[in-house]
């Protein structure tokens, strides 16, 4: 775990970077969803999934920033030690590791502030949701470096997070949809890790997509 | 065009038989040896293939064919990886790390690595510890704490890419300085290659010397080898013509023409009215590179 932690902060030197990532992102975004969630009742927990998707996108490109993109050949030094890959495999891990647990805690907090109204189903389906999506954005934005770019995938992204949100909290969904949800986001995590590590491994051929 | 030769020391590297083609050039070197225990420069024009072989060398570049031996016949991967120090004129850290952060993540990839050393070798290279982005520094202030980091490992070959190019005058020196120590220190097992068109700064500490064109070794040697292999030779104009033959890199103008003859060929000059002198490295390198170049000079 320790080792995890050190491979991740690898890509996260600045200590307010930290801060923001393990303490100020989450706590901002669980008073300013359960406020949301004490007004709007139900659209509060929407409101926070469109946030945490948003947030992790930009954080996202503090952290990795383009780091699949073909046009940068930043891993040099990590290319030079025997460890590095796994450095870099370990990181990813780490992060998506972080992700699940914010997302996971940062929604349950909200919800926890309105619970009678929402079945706990679909509070699951918001933390998986979110996650997956950010997941499977992922995969596109490291291979910008570009804002410009950055911000049209968050616009689509953000724009399905919001249909999807809005079928779960129409329907009816039975308990064992999770099953497949969650199943669906272990994919996308481990989908994004593959090609970033293919991407990495490649780039020592010339090679990357 | 003289390709790679034998040379008769312990080699800290031999390459065989390397080929890379991208479009437009080709790495070809069917034989090299890089000479234990000395500092080798690598001398060639922008273009020649020098970043490509380095970063062959140094493992960051795996697309080639060919036969490379490290530290004659090492296998184990970790041990040649561990034991190399290679610098990159390129995006060599991640940009958002900082300089601060550098010793932490150091340790973290490579054992050898000292994090008492990198901070004295920081404090003699005034190097700031402070928590500033990698890509808010210089380009020689980066290329220092590359440096820094490559010294403060137990390595026994370094790799260096270009690393005089964007450093000033006194830290050349400098540089030239912490090669020749890490040499001493090494007892003739530790080993420098880099590569460099700063070649006059570079001179003192080169010991060895390999110049590449177009993606082939065209010339190498002990520099004091092949100041004996050649003499700088300078004529009257009326003469140009007929010793052009037998100069490399021949250069002429209204009050007579300059250029590289072979030691062994000055016989054939014996007619003309020349004055020769023993040539500089950066003469050689020069003359050299201008006979194969593909550029109009």
């Amino acid at each position: 775990m320790k080792e995890l932690i050190k491979c991740y902060h690898v890509f996260i030197p600045r200590t307010w970077e930290k801060l923001l990532l393990y303490l100020i992102y989450p706590v901002v975004l669980i008073c300013v969803g359960r406020k949301l969630e004490g007004i709007l009742s139900l659209f509060g927990i929407i409101f926070t999934c469109e946030w945490i998707v948003l947030i992790e996108l930009l954080l996202d490109s503090l952290i990795f920033g383009g780091i699949s993109s073909k046009d940068t050949n930043k891993l040099e030094y990590l290319k030079t030690s025997v460890k590095g890959m796994t450095v870099l495999r370990k990181s990813i891990f780490a992060d998506a590791v972080r992700r699940a647990l914010a997302v996971t805690m940062i929604l349950a907090a909200v919800y926890a502030k309105n619970s009678a109204d929402l079945p706990f189903v679909r509070l699951v389906m918001c933390v998986l949701t979110s996650f997956f999506l950010t997941e499977l954005a992922l995969v596109m934005t490291r291979y910008f470096s570009s804002m410009v770019f950055l911000m049209v995938i968050v616009s689509v992204v953000e724009i399905i997070n919001l249909a999807v949100l809005a079928a779960i909290f129409s329907w009816e969904i039975p308990a064992w949809g999770t099953g497949p949800a969650a199943a669906l986001c272990i994919l996308a995590a481990v989908a994004g890790r593959t090609i970033i590590m293919r991407n990495a491994r490649k780039s020592y051929y010339d090679d990357r997509d | 065009m003289m390709e790679g030769r034998k040379v008769n020391t312990d080699a800290v590297i031999q390459m065989k038989d390397i080929y890379k083609k991208f479009k437009g050039f080709q790495l070809e070197i069917p034989l090299l040896q890089i000479p234990k225990g000395f500092a080798t420069a690598l001398i060639g024009e922008n273009g020649a293939g020098k970043s490509t072989l380095i970063n062959i060398l140094a493992g960051t570049r795996l697309d080639y064919t060919g036969e490379i031996v490290y530290f004659g016949g090492e296998t184990d991967e970790t041990v040649i990886r561990e034991s190399i120090g290679y610098t990159s004129p390129n995006s060599y850290f991640m940009p958002q790390w900082i300089v601060q952060s550098i010793p932490k993540i150091s340790e973290l990839l490579f054992d050898s690595f000292h994090a008492d050393r990198y901070e004295k070798l920081c404090g003699d290279l005034g190097l700031p510890m402070d928590n500033k982005k990698i890509s808010g520094l210089s380009d020689g202030m980066r290329m220092k704490t590359m440096l820094a980091t490559v010294f403060a490992r137990d390595t026994a070959l370094l790799l260096l890419d270009e690393p005089a190019s964007p450093l000033d005058p006194l830290m050349r020196d400098k540089l030239c300085g912490m090669i020749r120590e890490y040499l001493e220190e090494g007892n003739g097992e530790k080993s420098v290659f880099f590569s460099t068109h700063n070649i006059t700064d570079m001179e003192n500490v080169t010991d060895y010397c390999i110049i590449m064109e177009r993606g082939k070794v065209v010339e190498q040697g002990f520099v004091e080898e092949l100041k004996e292999k050649y003499i700088v030779v300078k004529g009257e104009a009326k003469d140009a013509e007929a010793a052009k033959d037998f100069l490399l890199g021949f250069r002429k103008n209204s009050y007579g023409y300059e250029g590289l003859c072979l030691a062994e060929q000055a016989d054939k000059l014996a007619g003309f009215d020349i004055a020769a002198e023993t040539p500089t490295l950066s003469q050689i390198s020069i003359a050299v590179m201008r006979q194969y170049s593909a550029l109009r000079v």
